[in-house]
C-alpha cells in the first residue's frame, strides 16, 4: 500500500508491491486524483480523467505490472492499495519479472525486451535488429520483422523463451513439472525462467502462464500466484532442494503429488544399456523413459 | 537490457536477478562533457549529434512529487539534477533519435501488459 502526501502535485507509482495483485478502480480515487497517465506501449501517454465514468474509457483499474503517473487533488492524503510509491527515495525494492528481461535463443540470438509491446505481452529484438519475438495473441513468433509471419517460426507458447524446436532452445534454465492429473494437468509441462524471487531463478509454465515454480525463502513452490502461496500450491517438503516431489497437506490440487526435474536433462540419457527398463521414483512415479517408449 | 525503440516509455529501474542491481550512470552510459565543452562518448557508443537537440530525456520525480529530468544538454552546462538512474525508482524516456537506445535494468511498462510484481 502507497501512503501518498497531499502536499505533492504528482507522484508515480507502480502497481502492485508483494505477491498479491491488487487492481483498484481509478473512479475510487477520484477525490485525490485528477487524471491517471500511463505509456500505450506505442511511444504516448494514455490518460484517464477519474472523474469520468464511461465504460469505454482507458485506464479503468490501476492494473498490476504496470507504471502509473497520477496528478493529485491535493485534498487530503490517502492510500492506494497495493501500489508501491516510486519517486525519489521512497524505496529501493526491485521488480520480480513475470516475463524475461533478455534471453538467447541458440542459434538466433540474443533477445533484448523493448518497450513495445505486441498483443499485450512484452516484445524482444536483437540488438542488431535483425530478429524480433511477439506475441500474435496465440504464440510467441520469431520473425525478421515485428508483426508479420514471413519468414516466421513460432513456440506454441505464451513465454518468448519457449523452445522454437530444432534445437532452437533458450540458453537459461527450464523445469520440467509432471505427475499431475484432471484438472491440475495443466501444471505440467516445461517451465521456462522468467525472473528472479528470493535470489533464485523463478519459473512459469509456457503452455498458458498460469503457474509458477519459485523459492519462498525455504522451500520450493508451484503455485498459480508468483511468489504466494496463499492459494493452491505444491511444496517440495522439509528440503530446500530444486528438484524432487511435490506435494501439500489439502492444498496441492486435492493431495495430489507431482515431480520437477531439470528441463534441460533429457531423461533418455540416463536409460539402462538394455533399454528395457524404467527407473522410478519412491512414489513409483516414472521419471525416465527408454527409446522403445 | 532494455531497447527503447518508441518515443515515450514508462518503467522501473531495478530488476532482481543474479547481479545485485547498480546504479546507472547516465554521463558514463550516454556521455559527458569535459570541462572545455568537448563531449565524452559514453559506453553506449553513440555520437553527441545523435543524442543532443534533446532527443533523450530521462525524467523523474522528485521526493516532493515535481518533475525533473536528464539530458545531454544539462550535462554540456552542469544542470542535471540528478545523475543516476537508482534502483527501485520509476523512470519515463523521452527519445526522439533515430533507433534504438539500450537501457541496462530499466523494465518498460505499458497499458495492458503485466510485467512484474514490486518485490524485496
Amino acid at each position: 500500500m502507497a501512503n501518498i502526501d497531499k502536499n505533492k502535485r504528482q507522484v508515480t507509482i507502480f502497481q502492485s508491491s508483494g505477491s498479491e495483485c491488487v487492481e483498484p478502480k481509478t473512479t475510487d480515487l477520484k477525490q485525490f486524483v485528477n487524471i491517471v497517465y500511463t505509456a500505450s506501449g506505442k511511444g504516448t501517454l494514455v490518460d484517464r480523467v477519474t472523474s469520468e465514468t464511461a465504460s469505454f474509457l482507458p485506464i479503468s483499474n490501476l492494473e498490476c505490472g504496470n507504471s502509473y503517473l497520477l496528478n493529485l487533488t491535493g485534498v487530503s492524503s490517502f492510500n492506494i492499495p497495493g501500489a508501491t510509491l516510486a519517486i525519489e527515495g521512497a524505496n529501493t525494492n526491485l521488480m520480480t519479472t513475470l516475463f524475461p528481461t533478455v534471453f538467447t535463443i541458440s542459434g538466433k540470438g540474443t533477445f533484448h525486451l523493448t518497450d513495445n509491446p505486441v498483443n499485450k505481452k512484452p516484445a524482444y529484438k536483437t540488438v542488431d535488429g535483425t530478429m524480433y519475438v511477439w506475441f500474435n495473441n496465440t504464440t510467441y513468433v520469431m520473425s525478421p520483422n515485428l508483426q508479420s509471419m514471413a519468414g516466421a517460426i513460432t513456440n506454441a507458447s505464451c513465454l518468448p523463451n519457449a523452445s522454437y524446436g530444432d534445437g532452437r532452445d533458450s540458453t537459461s534454465q527450464s523445469i520440467q513439472i509432471s505427475g499431475f492429473t484432471g484438472s491440475a494437468a495443466d501444471a505440467n509441462g516445461v517451465y521456462e525462467e522468467v525472473g528472479y524471487l528470493n535470489d533464485k531463478p523463478m519459473f512459469r509454465n509456457g503452455s498458458d502462464c498460469s503457474y509458477f515454480y519459485f523459492f519462498d525463502g525455504s522451500r520450493w513452490v508451484i503455485s498459480n500466484m508468483a511468489g504466494s502461496t496463499s492459494t493452491e500450491a505444491c511444496f517440495i517438503r522439509g528440503t530446500s532442494d530444486m528438484f524432487g516431489t511435490l506435494s501439500s497437506n489439502g492444498r496441492c490440487f486435492e493431495n495430489q503429488t507431482g515431480t520437477s526435474r531439470d528441463g534441460k536433462v533429457d531423461p533418455r540419457s540416463l536409460a539402462t544399456e538394455s533399454k528395457q527398463h524404467l527407473l522410478t521414483t519412491e512414489s513409483k512415479e516414472s521419471i525416465l523413459i527408454t527409446e522403445e517408449n | 537490457m532494455a531497447l527503447i525503440t518508441t518515443n515515450l516509455t514508462l518503467g522501473w529501474y531495478g530488476v532482481h536477478g543474479s547481479e545485485p542491481c547498480q546504479p546507472l550512470d547516465l554521463a558514463t552510459h550516454f556521455g559527458t562533457y569535459t570541462s572545455g565543452k568537448q563531449f565524452v562518448p559514453g559506453t553506449i557508443g553513440m555520437s553527441e549529434s545523435a543524442l543532443d537537440n534533446f532527443k533523450l530525456q530521462i525524467w523523474t520525480h522528485n521526493s516532493d512529487g515535481t518533475g525533473r529530468s536528464w539530458n545531454l544538454f544539462q550535462e554540456k552546462i552542469g544542470f542535471n539534477s540528478f545523475s543516476k538512474l537508482n534502483c527501485g525508482q520509476m523512470y519515463w524516456i523521452v527519445w526522439i533519435g533515430n533507433g534504438d537506445i539500450h537501457v541496462p535494468g530499466f523494465v518498460p511498462t505499458a497499458l495492458d501488459v503485466d510485467m512484474g510484481r514490486i518485490t524485496a
